[in-house]
């Protein structure tokens, strides 16, 4: 079974509920990364995606001003998380379900350990060897009458 | 190695690069779609994502905008009879959310998201791990 261990991105660009809005969009921006967990002490609290951010802004002369200044006002506390063991079909279908784009990985004391994320899947599917060798689905056997030609 | 034709949503839902972003917000919500591919006639002339709806919806509440003032033009796009791996491997390393399906005649066929990248996946999974996914 493939599991999200494998496939997850360990060093884990996060947030804190109090770290400034603008300046988390900009290290996103900056990291070419859309969504980035939000911590307190070491464990999940909310996420953070750049559409969160976008809905609280506007844009003027290229730079974004935001109506609200805390990561705590515009993250969704409403996290859909994952273990590292979660097999990577399960983490798929939340995905789908919730209709998101990543999922933080925890372990079992709640502390964050990776993110996976859509980009990983399309990784993974890129990397998928589709000539996979499929067992032969029966046994081979002496054809009888090559037996009576052989005696 | 399967083609990009074997996983895309076929014949997407476009918007006129006229129509207005209130009205592409609401095509969006109806249909519960992130990308939308923007035509001039039957030309194909940008994509908007919802990011770039919401980005502009920000500014001022995008009065009087455009899906052409929105769209990101040129979007990436592929022949149906492309290779899957080659899609994905795109998308993954320029972070696309989306690759456009053009036939030999510039005709819009299809769309390709990471929503349909993950069933595609999902249906690798089943296949070959039909017990263990």
């Amino acid at each position: 079974m493939e599991t999200v261990k494998a496939e997850m991105t360990r060093r884990v660009a996060f947030v804190t509920e109090e770290d400034d809005l603008v300046q988390a969009y900009d290290s996103m921006q900056a990291l070419r990364i859309q969504h980035v967990p939000v911590v307190r002490e070491g464990k999940v609290v909310g996420i953070l995606s750049d559409r969160d951010v976008l809905l609280h802004a506007h844009k003027r002369h290229g730079k974004i001003e935001v109506r609200t200044t805390k990561v705590r006002e515009a993250m969704v506390t409403d996290v859909a998380v994952c273990s590292p063991t979660t097999s990577i079909g399960s983490a798929v279908d939340l995905m789908l379900e919730r209709h998101i784009h990543c999922l933080p990985v925890i372990n079992q004391d709640q502390s964050l350990v990776g993110i996976i994320t859509t980009t990983d899947l399309l990784r993974l599917l890129r990397d998928r060897e589709w000539r996979v060798e499929l067992p032969i689905p029966f046994r081979f056997e002496k054809p009888s009458f090559l037996m009576g030609l052989a005696a | 190695m399967p083609k990009v034709r074997e996983y895309m949503t076929p014949t997407p839902r476009s918007v006129a690069a006229e129509s207005s972003l209130h009205g592409v917000q609401q095509l969006m919500r109806h249909h519960r779609v992130r990308h939308l591919p923007v035509k001039k006639g039957e030309t194909l002339v940008g994509i908007i994502s919802d990011r770039s709806v919401k980005s502009a919806l920000g500014s001022a509440g995008g009065d009087g905008l455009t899906a052409e003032d929105i769209m990101i033009p040129d979007p990436f796009s592929v022949a149906p009879q492309t290779n899957l791996d080659e899609v994905v491997a795109a998308m993954a390393e320029e972070k696309y959310g989306s690759a456009l399906i053009q036939d030999d005649d510039g005709k819009l066929v299809g769309i390709f998201t990471t929503v349909d990248a993950c069933r595609a996946l999902r249906q690798v999974l089943e296949t070959f791990y039909p017990d263990r996914h």
